[in-house]
């Protein structure tokens, strides 16, 4: 990473943990886990999670940020304080499940997911998990018996049901398991859906690339780089492309064309001063700055409650 | 055919030698022409597209009832013609035809309309078409509409100056002046009226009164350094004649005022000696001034704003992010006027809301996503935000 913006990010992150927007800490937490700093990553998006408990997605991120770390068995807990004041969450279950696969607690994962699809049956990406941790079970056993059948069968109805989710139709990894599930070769299928696992985090944390737009974004710098814009969306389209169709992913799109939007109202603004600036007499120029300043005023609160 | 009535004659865009063809990797250019028919009140208007292979640029023509009545050249660079000419071409010729249906469109809306300024930015993007009496029938109306619009005036003065009618165009800038003495461009104008019609002393007088208001004004030298010269002998050296003195000053000061600062025309000011050295000089400084023109800038800009006021639910991404690309050309190779940045930022405006709009289809994709739903609504709140805006300001 280019050394000045690495020294603008800790900036930001000084001024971030004075008390600002969850959103940021949540984009941070991103940042750091990118530059292996699992620790302050970790801290980042606990800190999002207390700023801003209600919002669900955010645990999901919490998940995936403590993946491989200690800090697992902390993200549990806060998840679990979150279930205690809302219950009947499936997203938090859902979350609870994932941290559970991540620790290979595969029992009570399925229970947490069980519990989740109660409250939404429809959700794929929690059949899959539960069908992941079926075959993660199936394979665990070294050979194959009748109690395994159950295993087997759920495993197998679990993916069908997922696989009507864009993201799995798209992916060679997600077909080639379950070809492999069905001619009951269970290791070679956990690899591939492994990888299918690793790869749903790209549908619920957002390139790094584009955490570092948003911040630019958010933080209120008047120069947001064109260049960095196009890099960004040309990642997001990749990945809308490529089958991995997830609403995470057009929020994000939508947020960079929001940014760009505004880059051009800022654009449109600074050339308005500048024709004033050449002809202090341009009445036409003065009341239109005039214009688009209180079209300013009045977008910047909403731009804050922005959901990233 | 009805008098009002734009018919087109989209059918016809043909290339008129079909002997193109692409071979061995390179493009066979030889005889690309496009041509295409308009018809609005009685006339008929063709609009012809030719490829020159000798010179290598094209040629933009239009016929009005089968008379050339302008013709402008479009040079391609390197990256263009290695990506394809004959697109290219063709994009230029459907780029003029589309043109035509907007100006024909607008002349419509505006009928029955009460604003002046709308009908002399309509005239000046006729005028820059050099379709003249479409051009003078517009600042006529402007003039009826809004009796105190100096600018149509001026506009129709100079018309009347293009097609010879000279009293008439010195008639227009003195009502323009008097509705407003204190522009340079109307005196200027009303200088070459004068030079037009050889009254030298009075053209002297007016662009002297010019440089008094804008003492940066190229084009006053090189016409004040034009009267000069013209009154001279023309014979013997520079500097046996106070004449040529004279212009041979202007020039330098036209020169020194000037963007484009011309090597060769540096070294001509230096070799300078008789007076047809004088003349060669003063025909170099005007093709430089010719190629930093700003009427044609100026006059998309009236054609753009037009379309922002009156014809802004057919503006097209694509030809806006052209205009966009186009204007901040200009500005960056220093054409850095006030007005050109106003017009600049309106196409900002508008331009952002197609992203405002993008961003909401994205959102929409979402829409059972917990984020989208708020995100939805304050994207609402700010595409009304920006209608407001965009209906409030005065392109």
């Amino acid at each position: 990473m280019e050394k000045d913006k690495f020294l603008k990010i800790n900036a930001w992150s000084q001024k971030i943990k004075e008390g600002c927007n969850s959103a940021l800490n949540s984009l941070l937490a991103v940042h750091f886990e990118s530059q292996n700093d699992y620790e302050e990553a970790f801290s980042q998006i606990a800190l999002a999670v207390k700023k801003d408990s209600q919002n669900k997605n955010l645990y999901q991120k919490l998940v995936w940020i403590s993946q491989g770390t200690e800090k697992l068995n902390q993200a549990k807990k806060l998840i679990e304080s979150a279930l205690s004041k809302t219950p009947e969450n499936d997203v938090l279950r859902k979350s609870l499940g994932l941290a559970y696969i991540l620790q290979g607690e595969y029992l009570f994962a399925i229970k947490n997911l069980r519990i989740s699809l109660k409250f939404n049956e429809k959700e794929k990406i929690t059949h899959f998990l539960l069908g992941y941790c079926f075959l993660a079970l199936l394979e665990g056993n070294s050979n194959f018996s009748g109690s395994d059948c159950n295993l087997f069968n759920s495993a197998q109805e679990e993916f069908q049901k997922s696989e009507n989710l864009p993201f799995f139709q798209g992916d060679s990894d997600f077909r080639e398991g379950k070809r492999y599930l069905n001619e009951r070769y269970f290791s070679k299928s956990l690899v591939k859906m492994e990888s299918v696992l690793q790869r749903i985090k790209e549908l619920q944390v957002e390139p790094v690339s584009f955490c570092y737009l948003a911040l630019s974004f958010l933080m209120d710098e008047k120069e947001v780089d064109q260049n960095q814009l196009d890099s960004v969306m040309e990642e997001l389209r990749e990945r809308s492309g490529q089958g991995k169709r997830y609403p995470e992913i057009h929020n994000h799109m939508g947020l960079c064309f929001l940014i760009f939007w505004r880059k051009l109202l800022l654009e449109a603004q600074n050339q308005l001063r500048l024709a004033v600036e050449k002809d202090v007499k341009f009445q036409k120029a003065k009341t239109n700055l005039i214009f688009v300043e209180s079209l300013e005023k009045k977008n910047s609160p909403l731009i804050k409650d922005l959901r990233f | 055919m009805g008098t009002d009535q734009v018919k087109n004659q989209n059918l016809r865009l043909k290339e008129v030698e079909s002997k193109n063809s692409i071979s061995g990797g390179e493009e066979n250019l030889e005889g690309i022409c496009f041509e295409q028919r308009k018809f609005f009140r009685d006339n008929i208007y063709l609009i012809q597209t030719e490829y020159d292979q000798d010179d290598k640029f094209a040629q933009i023509r239009i016929f009005k009832n089968g008379k050339l009545t302008s013709s402008k050249k479009v040079r391609f660079s390197k990256e263009e013609m290695k990506k394809g000419l004959r697109k290219r071409v063709e994009t230029f010729h459907r780029i003029e035809c589309s043109l035509f249906d907007s100006v024909f469109k607008l002349y419509k809306k505006l009928e029955n309309l009460k604003d002046g300024v709308a009908h002399h930015n309509l005239g000046e993007v006729f005028l820059g078409m050099d379709l003249l009496d479409e051009a003078r029938e517009q600042f006529h109306k402007a003039i009826s509409k809004s009796p105190d619009l100096s600018l149509a005036y001026n506009s129709l003065g100079l018309t009347c100056l293009k097609l010879g009618e000279k009293d008439q165009a010195l008639k227009s800038f003195e009502k323009a002046l008097k509705s407003n003495p204190l522009y340079a461009d109307y005196l200027n104008n009303y200088g070459c009226a004068f030079l037009e019609k050889k009254m030298y002393d009075k053209a002297i007088q007016q662009f002297e009164k010019a440089l008094e208001l804008n003492p940066r004004y190229q084009d006053v030298y090189l016409n004040l350094g034009f009267c000069y010269l013209i009154r001279s002998t023309g014979k013997g050296e520079i500097f046996s004649d106070q004449n040529q003195i004279l212009a041979l000053n202007y020039f330098k000061k036209a020169y020194k005022v000037s963007l484009r600062k011309d090597q060769r025309i540096g070294r001509a000011i230096q070799k300078a000696i008789t007076w047809e050295d004088l003349s060669r000089l003063y025909m170099l400084l005007k093709s430089n001034l010719e190629e930093e023109e700003t009427f044609t800038i100026k006059s998309m800009c009236d054609y753009f704003n037009l379309r922002f006021k009156y014809d802004q639910d057919a503006l097209d991404e694509k030809e806006l992010g052209d205009y966009l690309i186009l204007l901040n050309r200009k500005i960056t190779e220093g054409r850095n006027y006030p007005d050109l940045r106003a017009g600049l930022s309106t196409a900002y405006l508008f331009y952002s809301r197609f992203f405002i709009r993008l961003a909401q289809e994205r959102f929409l994709e979402e829409k059972e996503e917990t984020k989208s739903v708020p995100n939805l609504q304050i994207i609402g709140k700010l595409e009304e935000n920006l209608d407001d805006l965009l209906s409030a300001i005065n392109p």
